[in-house]
């Protein structure tokens, strides 16, 4: 993993090139974190873009520290900044389950016919949890953050970062157990 | 380590977190507990099932112009501008304040008035009123108008002699 807190510093040296590598370095974790957490094409593209737009004009805010977790929690603010343009705002404030809504909720129909059904049941299960540990599970199956990074991003305690993640998983676990085989239960 | 305390060090044994110590207890315990070591099984194949399963998309290229690192360097430099302009500020508002309470103490001290004192300022103002007040004084004294004044004696006695007359 690079160290990108050097590579801001380098960037502010002079080297221009610096700020390119850290984009190439975290492309993919970013986008696939916020590509999950929105679902659709076109909008994961405008918060990634918008992301990026906003590291660019604040680098110079940017006071040593953790460059990743500094980034998400960016690209947090992006998206509950859209969700709330959009009047279809996650309620990220809150650890209740997400309140039943009229709107449909089903993927794209572009995404639909690229989705398995196995896919589309991961979805749903991801879908069901509350925004705060979805965002907490995919951080750090998505991103690949580490549960402090995690913490910093949400502004939480590392307990609490650490609580979201077992309710998550202890609700995955629930919903999709005849997908993974249950290791145990199938031994003789 | 109870069962709640294993979960967690489990989850941060996967993200590479766990001190050595911790990684002892956390052994020690999923050596004596079944429920926790299923609990790690689980997370394992939930986690890998989603990674696996999940439709994943190429981010596109980053469409933004990059700024160069003078520009960065500029911004920061308008951060310590900012800094000594606050500064200046700071230290013209205080003399300013500062200025009339350092002559009164001055005064309180003893210690002579500068020329701009106030109470230089109204000893001067006070010669200069004396000074006008006596100028007045000899100009209205100059020009008092005395009819006899200008007469001699002749004429006087005529005038007299004029009214007596009538």
């Amino acid at each position: 993993m690079p160290d990108y807190e050097r590579l801001v510093r380098r960037f502010r040296e002079g080297d221009a090139r610096a700020l390119e590598e850290a984009i190439a370095a975290l492309k993919k974790p970013l986008y696939g974190f916020i590509y999950q957490m929105i679902q659709t094409r076109d909008d994961a593209d405008d918060i990634y873009q918008e992301t990026w737009l906003k590291v660019i004009r604040n680098i110079h805010r940017f006071r040593g520290g953790n460059f990743r977790a500094w980034l998400f929690r960016i690209a947090h603010n992006v998206v509950i900044d859209r969700a709330r343009r959009r009047q279809h705002m996650p309620d990220l404030h809150s650890d209740r389950d997400p309140v039943p809504q009229l709107e449909d909720h089903r993927p794209p129909p572009d995404r639909q016919l690229a989705e398995s059904e196995t896919a589309r049941r991961i979805r749903a299960a991801i879908d069901s949890l509350p925004e705060l540990q979805k965002e907490v599970f995919l951080l750090r199956t998505e991103a690949g953050l580490s549960f402090r990074e995690i913490a910093a991003v949400q502004k939480i305690p590392l307990n609490t970062a650490l609580g979201r993640m077992h309710y998550a998983v202890r609700r995955l676990r629930r919903e999709l157990a005849d997908l993974y085989g249950e290791p145990e239960r199938n031994q003789p | 380590v109870n069962c709640t305390e294993a979960q967690k060090l489990i989850l941060l044994s996967r993200s590479g977190e766990l001190a050595r110590w911790q990684r002892r207890r956390l052994e020690k315990h999923l050596s004596q507990c079944a429920g926790c070591r299923r609990y790690a099984q689980d997370l394992d194949a939930v986690t890998a099932l989603i990674k696996n399963a999940l439709p994943r998309a190429e981010p596109p290229p980053v469409s933004l112009p990059l700024p160069t690192p003078a520009a960065v360097t500029l911004h920061e430099r308008w951060g310590v501008y900012r800094l000594a302009v606050a500064a200046a500020v700071a230290l013209l508002v205080v003399g300013i304040w500062l200025g009339p309470v350092r002559y009164r103490m001055r005064a309180l001290r003893g210690v002579p008035p500068s020329p701009f004192s106030e109470s230089r300022i109204a000893g001067r103002l006070q010669s200069v009123e004396q000074e006008l007040s006596a100028l007045l004084r000899d100009i209205s004294s100059e020009t008092t108008y005395d009819p006899y004044a200008a007469m001699d004696a002749d004429e006087l006695s005529r005038q007299l002699l004029e009214m007596e007359g009538s």
